[in-house]
């Protein structure tokens, strides 16, 4: 008995802390995100869709950088409001070619070591894939949402999101490696006053995410 | 003075670009020295009109290879590269272009497919093992057999057109490629590696260069019109040659190629003592990677070539084929290699006083060591066993076990 208290204590806990930090009106909702075998996910992206009339959803403005470091993509994932802006640093001393052919979310740039570039607005929800067309084995991925919801889960698993409005949300995860429609699984949720939780099992195991490396480790190689 | 004047002018013109368009062009390259001592099993190497299958002879210093890679953005897709090469050994010096090209490189579409192409004078898409700055091996200071030849004999001046099939669109983890390339200027190709034999070495043969012919007595009569330089290099029926590969990479763990090479010369021209030479190989690769510090590197070389008289007599005809296995194993800052070769050059003809059968075996064993970033020590040694009836020619015996070491140090930038 003490043991299952014990361990409540630790698994809710931090959620009641989270809760009461946040401002008393607004409501919360915490998604802990699962493997089937109940291992909790992390660094997995989840957003909140409301799915009722809102005069007018709050828009992220923060800059979201991605690095380009010992020839890879760093973060590998990276989720943003339709409207933002991605920005791209080379920290590597070889030059990058950076592209995204996904749909509306089109770009390409090269970019030399140390430059930093922006992309224009993305304003296509979808998945982004962007590549480097020097290390074809350099791969990252954008997720556009229509939602100022969203963000990656903690070591726990666990995401918190707050000042919604209560009523129903489509609550959904992605991951490149998520073997599911658009690589997304999503639910209904209904917020209500206070404090919500969700436990959100994945259908199936993500896929390996591929190693961001080339089959050769000199560093001065060309294409021969 | 010749090969200087167009140097200094296209170091000039980059030099300007540079000014101009300071952001868009990169130069890149390498500085290899060497200390060698060479047991060869001739007086001379095969670069000097020897029978020696080294590079080198006896001991001393060498610029193993002195590399300028100049790369002029021209937009995204676009770009141009030029390779200049200096090698110096006693003796044998000599600085000059290798390639000179125009490259376009498209973005792949979402499924993956992406487009390349090639214009101009570069390297046929064989070699695994010459993958570095300016051709380049950053396994070992020599090339196998296979890529020394290649090296010598082979490049291609035209247009190389190229299909890829990127797997990561798709999430596979299999790629797929192929490409073809129709080329000139390769009319004599064949011509050293009947004359003599397979090698191994570091050197590649500069544009404007020719290379010596070995001594035989058929040079005296049959062959008495063939020039004493080979100019491997040279157009003469001006009809384009074909090369095509197909290549498979699995994720980033195995790497495979299969190709096909024709010159497609007419047969029995000869122009100012260069001969057209009928050469046609199959070649096949594979880049395996064992476990996170091992991996095999294989290449396995077959083909023929003949050249006739103006009355289209058959007068010189080989086949012939070579493999090489290399294991290398890696860890931290340390890199060793070890490659293991079979070779044969099989005489069809009955020409007198030219005998160009050979079988042998080699085995190549490095040590890298990684100084810094852009800075490594190589240490190598060498041993090659061949019977070679044709040094009988010069006095020599027709089984020879030939040995080198070298140490190197290299500098990429």
């Amino acid at each position: 008995m003490n043991k299952l208290a014990s361990l409540l204590l630790k698994k809710y806990l931090p959620l009641v802390l989270l809760a009461c930090i946040s401002s008393l009106k607004a409501e919360t909702l915490v998604v802990q995100v699962f493997d089937q075998t109940n291992k909790p996910i992390k660094d997995i992206v989840a957003f909140a869709i409301p799915k009722f009339a809102i005069d007018s959803l709050p828009s992220n403005t923060s800059q979201v950088v991605i690095d380009q470091k010992d020839k890879k993509f760093a973060p590998y994932m990276t989720v943003i409001q339709k409207g933002q802006k991605l920005t791209f640093e080379n920290k590597d001393d070889i030059t990058h070619h950076i592209y995204s052919v996904s749909g509306e979310n089109r770009f390409e740039f090269k970019l030399k070591t140390g430059e930093t570039k922006q992309t224009q607005a993305l304003i296509g929800v979808e998945e982004i894939a962007m590549g480097c067309n020097v290390h074809d084995w350099m791969s990252g991925f954008t997720l556009v949402v229509d939602t100022p919801y969203f963000g990656k889960t903690d070591d726990k698993g666990n995401l918190s999101f707050n000042n919604l409005k209560p009523g129903n949300y489509e609550i959904s995860v992605w991951h490149p490696q998520l073997d599911a429609e658009q690589h997304i699984q999503s639910q209904y949720f209904e917020i209500t006053q206070g404090l919500n939780t969700l436990d959100f099992v994945l259908k199936k195991a993500l896929l390996p995410i591929p190693t961001q490396q080339g089959q050769d480790e000199f560093d001065f190689l060309e294409e021969y | 003075m010749k090969i200087k004047i167009p140097l200094l002018s296209s170091l000039s013109i980059l030099c300007s670009l540079n000014n101009t368009y300071a952001a868009d062009i990169s130069v890149k390259g390498l500085v290899d020295l060497r200390v060698h001592q060479t047991k060869n099993s001739s007086d001379n190497s095969y670069l000097t009109g020897g029978y020696g299958k080294f590079r080198y002879n006896d001991s001393g210093l060498s610029i193993g290879q002195l590399a300028l890679q100049a790369e002029l953005e021209i937009n995204k897709t676009w770009s141009s590269t030029l390779v200049l090469n200096a090698f110096a050994d006693k003796g044998h010096s000599s600085i000059g272009y290798t390639e000179a090209y125009f490259k376009y490189k498209g973005l792949p579409t979402s499924n993956g497919w992406r487009v390349s192409s090639k214009i101009g004078i570069f390297y046929p898409n064989i070699s695994l093992e010459n993958i570095a700055t300016a051709w380049s091996s950053p396994y070992m200071l020599t090339s196998s057999t296979i890529n020394n030849w290649v090296g010598e004999e082979l490049r291609h001046t035209g247009l190389n057109f190229a299909v890829d099939k990127l797997g990561k669109f798709t999430n596979s983890k299999h790629t797929f490629s192929a490409d073809i390339s129709l080329f000139q200027n390769n009319d004599t190709a064949g011509t050293l590696l009947a004359w003599h034999g397979w090698t191994i070495g570091s050197r590649q043969t500069l544009l404007h260069e020719k290379i010596a012919i070995q001594p035989f007595p058929a040079r005296q009569n049959s062959l008495s019109a063939q020039a004493p330089l080979s100019d491997p290099f040279k157009e003469i029926d001006h009809k384009f040659g074909i090369h095509s590969t197909l290549g498979w990479k699995y994720s980033n763990k195995i790497k495979a190629s299969f190709g096909y090479y024709n010159n497609n010369t007419d047969e029995g021209l000869v122009e100012r003592g260069q001969y057209t030479w009928k050469t046609d190989f199959y070649h096949l690769g594979i880049k395996y990677r064992l476990a996170q510090q091992w991996e095999i590197i294989t290449q396995h070389m077959q083909g023929s070539t003949f050249m006739r008289s103006p009355e289209l007599v058959k007068v010189v005809d080989v086949d012939f084929d070579s493999s090489f296995v290399m294991l290398r194993h890696f860890w931290n800052d340390h890199h060793f290699a070890l490659r293991g070769e079979y070779f044969t050059v099989d005489d069809l003809d009955n020409l007198e006083g030219d005998n160009n059968n050979e079988t042998g075996r080699a085995i190549s064993l490095a040590y890298r060591y990684k100084l810094n970033k852009q800075s490594f020590v190589l240490v190598e040694q060498s041993w090659i066993d061949s019977k070679r009836p044709s040094r009988w020619y010069v006095n020599k015996p027709i089984e020879q076990t030939e040995k080198q070491v070298q140490i190197g140090f290299r500098y990429y930038f």
